[in-house]
């Protein structure tokens, strides 16, 4: 080293002079906040929610080591058979717990329709239409299918109800609590349109109250005459978005339906406020606890099923929903993914297509989905192989199965809903207070004193 | 959300106790979890029929020990009466834990209701000269079997069956209301209030006393308030459509009167019928049938709509 | 599907066993109602209780003591027996009477029935003597079904095609979520009628409550009488002599026309501000506040 010369310092990154960055307005706040006052009006957006929630990673199954007796993977039987809706003289008889939920035609491709209802049936478990009605050819590759009779009743035709092997009332969903369905003009092209009877390329924002039945008291009679219609066959199902969840699900279980559907606030959409997605429901864990308690506590257990959705991303996930009590787990989110939502695709062009990374994608709304699911624009939809995408829903739900059998399993059960809340230990005192399982390590649920008897 | 129902019969008795549990058995699936009568009998001045519970029906399977608990507290509220210098007339106890008083009284009932509530467990159905408050867990006919409703001559009643919302199944939550202290008045809603605990505070900063977590029960607790303050019944219940917020219909009753209160979103069911000597209205058609069976006219009120009939 | 043993499976390749999975193939016999879809296959979903009826086979049946399920029973059996005229005689304001009829029938109602009365219909031809509860037509598909006195809230709720009407007065939101069809109504209608009524038309002889067509997307809504206010964005538009001539026609069928005439008739249409919402100039998005 030459005289004089001071060896080369690396700068430093940070301004030092700086006394502190904003944690209520961070930058993107502040975006948020300019490009408002730009729109004059709320953002939509489509996926679930962005900020951080008690969630299933949060809990931990404790499996048998000396006092249990665990059943060996892959070679002992371990049950998974699963049924919706018990009491009805039809009930829907799943091979699978997981179900794919409703998700409208309209939101979703023909193509990404009709390879759910594929993938569905290959596993043996349901599909359910969604909002806008039933597309014949979806309804032709379920073996195993809800009608969803929805506030906006698109497309709702009793001839294609007496064709369902399950109802489902759309009452609430977990990513917008309250709140309608939206559908932006984009998607909605002459035949969606049509087919729910609006002008084509309005945007639709759907009622968030049924037409025909204002309370839960018509409620009960509402479920009277789709039985009727039905001729008493097939099991009715309550789609409640988490709130009250303890007080909903009573109220609901005296409406006497077979089976409560009840969505976490982890759920997804494909359209809607973002303000709502990130600030209506309560987390699954929490809700799943309130409602399992609530069919108890008024006898119906065995009578009426629990299915949950929301946020289910993996086998844990499942097995988890079910141990908290949760007889059938249904997903969107998820699935969507299998159908090769936010993956880089060689015909995809993220950046250019989107302005967002393959990852990053939550631009559903638009109807610009550049792997051609969320769309109904005819030159993206080209993307999707309905066969191809098919055959990756039955192998994304066919492992989240084998997943969740895994654990239980581990847990020492030979049917995977033998699974119970005792099965888990919570890892933050949040998770703890919300699902009422112990703390990990200790005898400790927050805010509870017999977590066996909550 | 639940069933209401009732009836006003012009310038005469009529049985009232059995046309009213027709009328309710009729709404039994709008509301399993509890069923409960205003009923009103001719009145007579000085006397008072007082029903209280010393008791919830869920309480009666703690064991032994509650019957000691209900007869120390009757002989309490026996005590208080006294104080007031209160004579029992009569004393009946359909149920352990539900008793009925007739009371000669001269003095303030209103200070002695709010004695007689400090008792532990304690709560007043209804006070008044002609009106009889019964509710319990159950459909009508069990609750008219056992509280001996089913001849009861009166002018007028109104009823629920109730489908628990957001507050408990037990005697406390459930319909009617009696607008305590306020002698004679009862309410029966139907429908959801949605700035009811600003509307409760408000109230209890006034002084007025609440037993439950029933929003249904604000309509006692208001339109009693209304009363005292000299308004007048129809004038309480144009105001409540303003001042109170959410879905609802509803029925209040006073020694003479019969009202009702349709909300401006009209999102909860009334169907009225009217002749020369009958006022029926009920959730649902098939409760006026249940005691008219001939062919009749019925309408739907209109939303913000208020009436009051006199018997 | 195909039964296709574990073992064969194995052997297969990917392609042949998505093949003999059946994800190639239909494996359920049927065809789209939407020409979209499939325009060359016939009608394959095999629609219950739809069978054919004579409507010169009458019969009666008395529902004093029976519950409303045991009355729609009866209605399946006897027009599986091929009865084309059904009366049912005391229905006391039973709810869901008559829902679900999926082929024609005349169908006569002597008295009130209760909620959601003949709903999910498709086909029949309804008379109904007394009054009826809330919900009456629901999501009615075709048919006609006439109301001798007066109806509840909701009449016609999401209906998408036939004639429903009401000679007496109707309750709170009529037509809510109207798709089609048309709704006639002899007296007057409560508040928020028409609420996001999407299409088909709506006649109101007498007076209509506060709210009427609000954030209707579509359809037209004719007044005879008084409007108390309209709703968000309905607007009234010209009544032409098309719509006169229709509007004669439509009354005189039910023979309900007014004495003066069809010239007073107001029409309101739906302003057509929410459609594209977010397009609104921000004076305008203050419509819904």
């Amino acid at each position: 080293m030459a005289d004089g010369d001071l060896p080369k310092k690396k700068p430093l990154a940070r301004d030092t002079n700086r006394i502190g960055d904003s944690f209520i307005f961070p930058p993107a706040v502040m975006d948020d906040i300019h490009i408002k006052s730009e729109l004059g009006r709320y953002r939509m957006r489509g996926f679930s929610l962005f900020k951080k929630i008690p969630h299933w990673d949060d809990l931990t199954f404790l499996p048998g080591t000396l006092t249990r007796f665990v059943i060996e993977g892959y070679r002992e039987k371990c049950e998974t058979q699963t049924v919706i809706g018990p009491r009805a003289k039809n009930p829907l008889v799943l091979d699978i717990p997981v179900y794919v939920t409703g998700m409208s035609f309209g939101a979703l491709s023909y193509e990404a329709k009709t390879a759910l209802a594929r993938g569905a049936t290959m596993a043996g478990t349901a599909t359910c239409s969604g909002e806008g009605g039933m597309i014949p050819d979806e309804r032709r590759y379920s073996s195993k299918w809800f009608y969803q009779c929805i506030q906006s009743r698109y497309g709702f035709n009793p001839n294609h109800l007496v064709l369902a092997d399950g109802c489902e009332f759309f009452i609430g969903q977990g990513c917008k609590v309250g709140l309608g369905g939206h559908l932006m003009g984009q998607k909605v092209t002459d035949q969606v349109a049509e087919m729910r009877s609006l002008p084509a390329g309005i945007d639709q924002r759907s009622p968030a109250r049924h037409p025909d039945w204002l309370g839960p008291d018509d409620l009960a009679l509402k479920i009277q005459e789709i039985r009727e219609a039905t001729d008493w066959q097939i099991p009715i199902q309550l789609k409640l978005g988490a709130s009250r969840v303890y007080d909903d699900v009573r109220m609901a279980v005296k409406c006497d339906p077979d089976s409560i559907y009840i969505d976490g606030m982890e759920g997804g959409t494909g359209a809607g406020p973002h303000l709502a997605t990130e600030d209506t429901g309560v987390p699954g864990m929490a809700a799943i606890r309130q409602a399992r308690k609530a069919i108890d506590d008024l006898g119906k257990r065995g009578e009426i099923s629990l299915v949950y959705a929301g946020g289910i991303r993996n086998g844990a996930d499942v097995a988890k929903a079910i141990a908290l009590g949760a007889d059938a787990i249904a997903i969107g989110h998820s699935v969507m993914m299998a159908l090769n939502c936010n993956k880089d695709i060689p015909e995809a062009n993220y950046q250019e297509e989107i302005l967002a990374e393959p990852g990053y994608c939550y631009h559903c709304h638009t109807g610009r989905c550049p792997v051609g699911v969320a769309t109904q624009d005819p030159e993206l939809r080209k993307r999707l192989d309905p066969d191809a995408a098919a055959e990756r829903v039955y192998n994304f739900l066919h492992t989240l199965t084998i997943e969740a059998q895994l654990f239980a399993r581990a847990c020492g059960k030979t049917y995977l809903h033998s699974l119970e809340p005792e099965d888990l230990a919570a890892l933050t005192m949040e998770a703890s207070a919300m699902a009422g399982v112990p703390l990990a390590g200790t005898n400790h649920t927050v805010g509870v004193e017999d977590y066996h008897h909550l | 959300m639940c069933g209401i129902a009732g009836l006003i019969h012009k310038g005469k008795s009529a049985n009232v106790g059995s046309e009213m549990t027709a009328m309710l058995q009729a709404l039994k699936h709008r509301g399993p979890d509890s069923t409960g009568y205003a009923v009103y009998g001719e009145p007579v001045e000085g006397d008072y029929v007082m029903r209280l519970k010393v008791a919830e029906a869920e309480d009666m399977d703690r064991g032994r020990g509650i019957h000691r608990v209900i007869a120390d507290r009757i002989t309490e509220v026996e005590t208080i009466l006294a104080e007031h210098g209160a004579k029992i007339k009569t004393k009946e106890a359909p149920r352990e834990y539900s008793l009925r008083y007739v009371l000669t009284h001269s003095g303030d009932t209103g200070e002695m209701a709010s004695h007689i509530e400090e008792t532990e467990g304690v709560e007043i159905l209804s006070m008044g000269n002609g009106l009889e408050l019964i509710k319990d867990l159950g459909d009508a006919a069990v609750v008219a079997e056992a509280y001996g409703l089913n001849d009861f001559q009166g002018t007028h009643g109104i009823g629920h069956t109730r489908m628990a919302t957001e507050s408990d199944v037990d005697i406390k939550s459930a319909h009617p209301y009696w607008a305590f202290p306020y002698n004679d008045v009862s309410v029966v809603h139907n429908g959801q209030i949605t700035n009811y605990w600003i509307m409760r505070r408000e109230m209890e900063r006034k002084g007025h006393r609440f037993m439950s977590n029933c929003d249904s029960e604000l309509l006692a607790v208001y339109t009693a308030h209304n009363l005292a303050n000299g308004v007048s019944l129809e004038d309480s219940l144009r105001q409540s459509i303003q001042e109170i917020d959410g879905v609802f219909t509803y029925l209040v009753a006073t020694k003479d009167q019969l009202g009702m209160a349709k909300d401006t979103m009209a999102a909860k069911p009334l169907v009225l019928y009217e002749s020369d000597d009958l006022i029926a209205m009920a959730s649902e058609e098939v409760a006026i049938r249940a005691i008219l069976p001939q062919e009749i006219d019925t309408t739907d009120p209109y939303d913000e709509e208020v009436r009051v009939w006199q018997a | 599907m195909a039964s296709v043993s574990d073992a064969e499976l194995k052997k297969m390749t990917q392609e042949e066993r998505v093949t003999a999975l059946g994800m190639r193939t239909e494996q359920l016999t049927g065809k789209s109602l939407y020409v979209e879809f499939d325009p060359d296959a016939e009608e394959r979903f095999e629609y219950p209780w739809a069978p054919k009826v004579d409507f010169n086979k009458r019969t009666e049946i008395d529902t004093d003591d029976m519950t409303n399920t045991e009355v729609n029973q009866a209605i399946r059996a006897k027009m599986a027996e091929g009865y084309g005229t059904i009366v049912l005689q005391n229905p006391r304001g039973k709810h869901s009477l008559g829902v679900g009829i999926l082929s024609k029938l005349n169908l006569i109602i002597e008295g009130s029935t209760g909620y959601f009365g003949v709903g999910l219909i498709d086909g029949p031809n309804v008379r109904i003597t007394g009054r009826v509860g809330w919900s009456c037509g629901e999501n009615m598909m075709s048919g006609t079904v006439l109301v001798e006195k007066n109806a509840g809230s909701t009449f016609g709720a999401a209906m998408r095609g036939g004639d429903l009407v009401c000679r007496g007065s109707v309750g709170s939101r009529t037509g809510i979520d109207q798709k089609g069809g048309t709704i006639i109504v002899g007296g007057d209608v409560g508040a928020l009628t028409g609420f996001m009524m999407q299409r088909g038309r709506m006649i109101i002889c007498g007076n209509a409550g506060k709210n009427l067509g609000d954030s209707m997307y579509d359809g037209t809504i004719f007044v005879g009488g008084e409007t108390k206010s309209y709703g968000v964005d309905a607007v009234e538009a010209e009544l032409t002599d098309l719509d006169k001539a229709w509007l004669t026609r439509k009354l005189k069928q039910y023979g309900m026309m007014p004495d003066k005439g069809v010239d007073h008739f107001t029409k309101v249409v739906a302003g057509k501000m929410l459609w594209n919402y977010d397009n609104l100039e921000p004076n305008e998005k203050k419509l819904i506040l």
